[in-house]
């Protein structure tokens, strides 16, 4: 398999769209191709993780108008703001338990809101807009981003962590004072992540309102719990006034006439 | 006859099924996808009940969309994917098309 000749192909306008014989597979295909089978499994899924990101990125999908047009119904499947909703409530329930003291049982109402995602979107959501099952390239890509997200954050978020230690342990800063943001660090990093894997703008916003609640937290010397209310409020807020704008411009649809 | 008279003339060849603008946007919103429900379609485009209703029907009877019909709940629900023979339908009419708007240039 010519891989300069795949992605040449990919690029064509024409050729937008992979056909679903070639989708799956292909950077294993390569990877065998290249040699990478004789690897160790660590090296084969590796290489086949990088060629299928290449080639997902290269097949032409960001040139053609085709691909601006999933983008932006992608990033429409979003606009009702009940994630941005379901995230705030999140927030603001692990704040609540944690002033409460049963920081231990903190994720156990995000965990109980992922499990009814599906649900409270076929009930509210789909009715007004309908359903839609995202083309397997697009799946794909998020499943590579999510991977991604994994792989690269959670060393970054380490890095963090391990800056702001050496910060207090250089005696910069107060090892105490950096206690409050550090919840607030972890929740901005996620909301970094669900920004860049969904290509929603807000939610780097999002995360950036979370960090600058915890640097305030830390200045104001106030406890985590507090401030991990009032950045789960505001998201709670705007997500509440996306979702209800939403379920207001869009009623239920009639019945279907085919 | 230069290249581009004949990209022109190609135009008065295409598919009448495909170059409707209403079932044109609807078999792009679904390559764009894998399946969606009418209700997605009607939200998108725009377009009436029956007016969809009626598009459908004509691109199912030219075997470019498939419908499937059945419940999501309690609710009725009418899936619809694009056929290959609808793939190739549409990318043939883009290919016509985008060969008018950038005509291979003369030797």
């Amino acid at each position: 398999m010519n891989l300069p000749a795949l992605a040449a192909r990919g690029k064509g306008r024409q050729d937008a769209f992979l056909s679903r014989e070639d989708r799956p597979n292909l950077g294993s295909r390569i990877s065998r191709q290249l040699g990478a089978g004789r690897a160790p499994a660590k090296v084969c899924s590796a290489i086949n993780f990088a060629l299928q990101s290449i080639l997902c990125y290269s097949s032409g999908m960001a040139e053609s108008s085709l691909s601006r047009l999933e983008q932006s119904l992608y990033r429409t499947y979003w606009d009702d703001g009940l994630l941005d909703l379901w995230a705030g409530l999140g927030v603001l329930s692990t704040g609540v338990f944690w002033i409460l003291g049963w920081v231990t049982v903190a994720p156990a109402l995000p965990l109980l809101l992922i499990i009814l995602w599906p649900a409270a979107r076929r009930r509210w959501v789909e009715p007004r807009v309908g359903a839609v099952c995202l083309s397997r390239q697009r799946r794909l890509r998020e499943r590579m981003k999510l991977a991604w997200c994994l792989q690269v954050g959670w060393p970054m978020l380490v890095l963090v962590l391990v800056g702001c230690w050496g910060l207090s342990v250089g005696r910069w800063v107060p090892p105490l004072i950096m206690a409050p943001a550090i919840p607030l660090v972890i929740l901005s990093a996620l909301a970094l992540g669900a920004s860049l894997m969904l290509s929603l703008a807000r939610f780097s916003a999002y995360a950036a309102l979370l960090f600058l609640v915890g640097l305030a937290g830390m200045a104001l010397a106030w406890e985590p719990g507090p401030l991990i209310v009032i950045g789960g409020a505001m998201i709670s807020g705007a997500g509440l006034v996306r979702f209800t704008r939403f379920l207001r411009l869009k009623p239920v649809a009639g019945g279907e006439g085919v | 006859m230069s290249d581009g008279l004949e990209s022109l003339r190609r135009i008065l060849a295409v598919d009448r099924t495909v170059h409707e603008p209403a079932r044109l946007v609807i078999l792009t919103l679904l390559a764009l996808v894998d399946q969606a429900d009418f209700v997605f379609l009607q939200d998108r485009t725009g377009l009436s009940v029956g007016n969809l209703s009626s598009h459908l029907s004509k691109l199912e009877a030219a075997g470019f969309v498939n419908v499937e019909k059945g419940f999501q709940g309690k609710r009725p629900q009418t899936v619809l994917r694009l056929t290959s023979k609808g793939r190739e339908a549409l990318k043939t009419h883009l290919a016509t098309l985008s060969a008018l708007l950038d005509p291979p240039q003369p030797r």
